[in-house]
């Protein structure tokens, strides 16, 4: 089992419905997210791109916040999924500093938080609150080693790219491009 | 066609089960030379009246 997700960069609008059902589903408080809209402009006319992404933790498979947290609360289970327990973090934000893709923020509660590919849905048969409520339909998620699934589906008709490879953090959230 | 209905989540009360879904519709991209983005207005899709059957189109 390893859960990934692939976003079809050409399909999203940018729309921040993800990250408003992110943010209802997991009670994210107001000024923080676990998702987000990036938009990035390249070239001059008339080879100009925009590139419209919905990123969040990549779930690596060598994740630097797991290993440089110093309570043990970042972790990975089952699937592959990064999770924090909130009670065992100090909320020293080591992990903050580690991460190449800025997708863990201090939770004003006193502790780190991130993306948990709503495990808490998967547990129950669901699919992520992003990818369920995405109006185009760009969000991919399923699982890598099923070669049946959408995302390795997804994956098998596209090409792909992922964030920050240079890192060597083997991240798990394909862009399609 | 109005944007916005037809939605698959339920929870999305007002657009799910109502209306007809347009970007469900899209099944390719074109890319705008002036803005570098996207336009996904460019799909034709075809009205069946008298037998409304789905029909696989390839893009």
């Amino acid at each position: 089992m390893r859960y990934a997700m692939a976003i079809d960069t050409k399909k999203c609008v940018g729309c921040s419905d993800c990250v408003v059902a992110c943010q209802t589903e997991n009670n994210v408080p107001h000024g923080y997210c676990r998702d987000w809209i990036v938009e990035n402009v390249a070239g001059s006319y008339p080879n100009v791109e925009i590139e419209i992404r919905s990123e969040r933790c990549n779930h690596c498979d060598n994740s630097p916040c797991v290993r440089c947290c110093p309570t043990g609360a970042s972790h990975i289970i089952e699937g592959g999924i990064v999770k924090v327990t909130h009670n065992e973090c100090i909320g020293c934000g080591a992990c903050i500093q580690s991460c190449p893709y800025d997708a863990r923020y201090s939770h004003p509660d006193g502790y780190v938080d991130k993306c948990t590919f709503c495990d808490h849905r998967l547990a129950k048969g669901q699919s992520t609150a992003c990818v369920e409520v995405c109006p185009t339909n760009c969000l991919y998620f399923g699982d890598l080693e099923d070669p049946n699934s959408d995302v390795s589906k997804a994956l098998k008709n596209r090409e792909w790219k992922v964030l920050a490879p240079e890192a060597g953090t083997k991240p798990q959230l394909y862009f399609l491009t | 066609m109005v944007h916005g209905f037809g939605h698959s989540v339920s929870k999305l009360s007002r657009a799910n089960g109502h209306g007809a879904n347009d970007s469900e519709l899209i099944t390719k991209v074109m890319i705008d030379p002036v803005m570098g983005g996207t336009g996904m207005r460019g799909n034709f899709v075809t009205f069946l009246k008298e037998k409304p059957v789905t029909e696989e189109v390839e893009s």
